[in-house]
């Protein structure tokens, strides 16, 4: 039931970010094209200008869209006049927790991807094929050792991270559901109180929150040469992966015991 | 024991109570029509034996279980109100339901939809409000569940919608199987019920066979239902 489920879900999804991620890496190539072409040209700056802000903001739709596609599909899906359908199918709450999650990170995994791409079409282009490999020399700055493990690890704590936040969101629009009007707003509200009593957690443990950790990754590791796990780093998965259990619970004991499909 | 039994089934919505401890014992093998004016409870009984709602007090049984997976896979249920995406097309949302539904029985569904006219690549939202309703039927009454939940399936249709709706509960339901149908509209279903519930007000003030009610009162339950909900 929850491949069905995810079947469904992720074309759901996908007739909604896909024309995105195409609109994004072909005005990549435009941009890179542009960029490699003559710059001697009188509408170089102009163009440069126009591809430059159509890229931020495709840049930026992707990003915003997959957050919004996310919680849409679980408000509309679950909670709104999609429920009737959904929710009569022969499927635990449990399946349907999962089918939105795993659907969840799929579609933030999809629009890392798209980035990376949409960042290689730009530069390619500029740099030459044959000076790729000399960039990603520099970007890991040489004297990183990454080992397979540090690699697996990263995955790891990027779906633990991902998937607990999504979660967050689902419990947050579960919870806004309990109150008869205005659900939607108070569903942000209690996403943003679920946010800060994370932080606050995460800070009386002397931890940084989860933004830093993603960050820390990226910064520290190439130039000591630190490895993935470190308690600094697996500190806050934990916390994410904890976090994540509650949301679940919350989640589930709502649709459960609270569902009120109107 | 019934299909569907429901004991001291209790809801409010806040304050308001919208069920006031139903009993009922409803035996498979019939068409039982649950009647009452608007608000008096019908679609709220039939979203908690779908699972759609929790119950303040009391449980509501289809086959033996609480609603979840298992009463799921054998309800068909047909809402009074528009849910399909509308961005699925008629041919998709047959392949969803064949998919999550065993029951399912396709080439019904597309004989159904050929007899309306209605194409496999039509989207739902390219419909009118009248289509999109029929092949909300369509693909309920495809099924061969052991349980139809019909809520308000006549109301908001044209007179000839509502003979082509009746026609099509009649002619395709699973003859082991209870359909119930909820409804206001009490002389256009009667010739068709062999049960007759009439709610009010959270409570089931009416429980029997249409016949003998008829034999009984010495009017068509139509009537009957008038004077018992007169304002």
């Amino acid at each position: 039931m929850l491949g069905k489920l995810l079947k469904y879900e992720i074309r759901a999804v996908g007739r909604i970010m896909l024309p995105l991620y195409a609109a994004l890496l072909i005005l990549s190539v435009v941009f890179g094209a542009v960029m490699a072409s003559d710059q001697n040209m009188d509408m170089y700056k102009t163009i440069i200008a126009f591809t430059t802000l159509l890229l931020v903001l495709v840049f930026t739709i992707v990003a915003i869209m997959t957050l919004v596609t996310i919680v849409q599909r679980f408000n509309k899906n679950i909670y709104g006049s999609e429920g009737y359908l959904t929710l009569t199918v022969p499927a635990s709450i449990a399946t349907h927790i999962w089918n939105k999650t795993i659907s969840a990170l799929i579609w933030f995994f999809f629009s890392e991807i798209a980035g990376v791409f949409a960042l290689v079409f730009m530069t390619v282009p500029v740099m030459g094929v044959e000076n790729v490999g000399t960039a990603f020399e520099m970007i890991r700055k040489v004297k990183v050792d990454i080992t397979p493990l540090d690699v697996v690890s990263i995955i790891i704590m990027a779906v633990v991270i991902t998937g607990s936040l999504a979660l967050r969101i689902y419990a947050s629009i579960s919870v806004g559901h309990l109150v008869s009007r205005a659900q939607n707003v108070c569903g942000i509200a209690v996403f943003i109180g679920f946010t800060i009593v994370e932080a606050v957690i995460l800070n009386i443990f002397g931890l940084d929150s989860f933004t830093n950790v993603t960050m820390s990754i990226s910064d520290n590791m190439p130039e000591v040469g630190m490895h993935v796990l470190t308690p600094q780093l697996l500190g806050p998965c934990f916390f994410a992966l904890a976090f994540g259990a509650i949301y679940y619970v919350i989640t589930w004991g709502i649709m459960k015991y609270r569902l009120n499909l109107q | 024991m019934g299909i569907i039994q429901c004991n001291g089934l209790t809801k409010y919505y806040g304050a308001v109570p919208a069920l006031k401890g139903i009993d009922l014992d409803i035996e498979p093998g019939q068409i039982v029509g649950l009647l009452g004016p608007n608000g008096s409870g019908k679609t709220t009984f039939i979203k908690l034996a779908n699972g759609l709602l929790t119950p303040n007090g009391g449980e509501i049984r289809i086959n033996g279980n609480t609603p979840g997976p298992a009463t799921k896979s054998i309800v068909a249920y047909l809402p009074d109100r528009e849910f399909l995406p509308g961005y699925m097309k008629v041919g998709a949302l047959m392949k969803y339901y064949a998919d999550f539904f065993r029951d399912f029985n396709e080439s019904k569904a597309i004989e159904m939809f050929r007899s309306l006219g209605i194409q496999p690549d039509m989207t739902i939202r390219s419909m009118s409000k009248g289509t999109r309703e029929k092949v909300q039927l369509v693909l309920c009454m495809s099924r061969e569940a052991q349980v139809y939940l019909l809520d308000e399936p006549i109301g908001g249709v044209d007179p000839a919608a509502r003979d082509y709706i009746l026609r099509t509960i009649i002619s395709n339901y699973n003859p082991r199987a209870v359909v119930m149908i909820s409804t206001h509209l009490i002389s256009d279903v009667e010739s068709i019920l062999d049960d007759v519930i009439f709610i009010k007000e959270g409570n089931i003030v009416l429980h029997g066979k249409a016949d003998d009610i008829r034999a009984e009162k010495g009017m068509s339950v139509d009537a009957l239902f008038r004077e018992v909900f007169k304002c």
